[in-house]
């Protein structure tokens, strides 16, 4: 969608080959985490970071879901919005990772 | 272990592992870069195994993400080191840290053996109508090194 690797193809035709593995890797992303939060719930309940990461992980899901997902199915998107859909989904997934991080530095 | 501990007593890396900011930014970026660096592993490697984007070339897969995993490499890197260093005292003594080097290292013995004969031949390799036995060596090993990096990494953290 940036344009920026695999040229050749249109962003619609990759997301056709990566939604399964997408899918499979999110669940296990998910499982493991529950069990990560179930094994100690105290611990993650009181800190203040954790929450943010789970307001930017449900954020990052449901624009992967929606808006990210039709304009990457779109036949010929203007480039501005693809590179802008592109952007708020990188920077949606990165802040997911920032909070996994800081929770475990900033209680 | 003198050497450890002066390096990380250098003023700058002092500053750095004190910050209460500092360390967990860049040990995020490290981990961004692993997330975005594997996921090109493993599309590459799906490729090359066969499993996926068949529709694409070798060539189109391995040439596209080149430049971006010679970026991500950089980049985990300097972070990793950044990392390492301002801890030199207790990775030095952690078993699992040096697990983690030695299959970098052998990443690079990887790299050595498989660029002439794979990565470098990926046009010759389009052209075959059938995945080379070496070709799926090469993407296996590469996973399973990876993975076990990745692993490695995540684990140095858990021992005591």
């Amino acid at each position: 969608m940036l344009n920026l690797g695999l040229r050749k193809e249109t962003a619609a035709r990759i997301l056709r080959y990566t939604e399964l593995w997408t899918l499979i890797a999110l669940i296990f992303v998910l499982f493991s985490g529950i069990a990560l939060f179930m094994s100690q719930t105290e611990i993650y309940l009181v800190n203040l970071i954790f929450p943010l990461k789970m307001y930017a992980l449900a954020a990052a899901l449901i624009y992967n879901f929606t808006v990210h997902r039709k304009v990457a199915k779109m036949e010929n998107p203007p480039p501005v919005l693809s590179k802008l859909v592109a952007i708020v989904s990188l920077l949606l997934w990165v802040s997911v990772v920032f909070g996994g991080i800081f929770t475990g530095f900033l209680v | 272990m003198p050497t450890a501990h002066s390096i990380q007593s250098i003023d700058f890396l002092v500053s750095f592992s004190e910050s209460v900011l500092a360390y967990p930014i860049v040990l995020s970026i490290h981990l961004t870069c692993i997330a975005l660096f594997g996921g090109m592993i493993l599309m590459t490697n799906l490729r090359l195994l066969g499993l996926n984007f068949m529709g694409l070339t070798i060539t189109e897969m391995v040439t596209s993400f080149r430049p971006w995993k010679r970026v991500g490499v950089i980049v985990m890197i300097v972070t990793g080191l950044l990392l390492a260093t301002s801890e030199a005292e207790k990775y030095a003594l952690n078993p699992i840290f040096w697990t983690k080097m030695v299959i970098l290292g052998l990443i690079g013995v990887h790299a050595l053996i498989f660029r002439p004969i794979v990565y470098k031949r990926t046009e010759e390799l389009d052209r075959s109508a059938v995945i080379l036995t070496k070709v799926k060596i090469a993407a296996i090993l590469s996973l399973v090194l990876w993975t076990a990096m990745f692993t490695m990494g995540r684990l140095i953290a858990y021992w005591d």
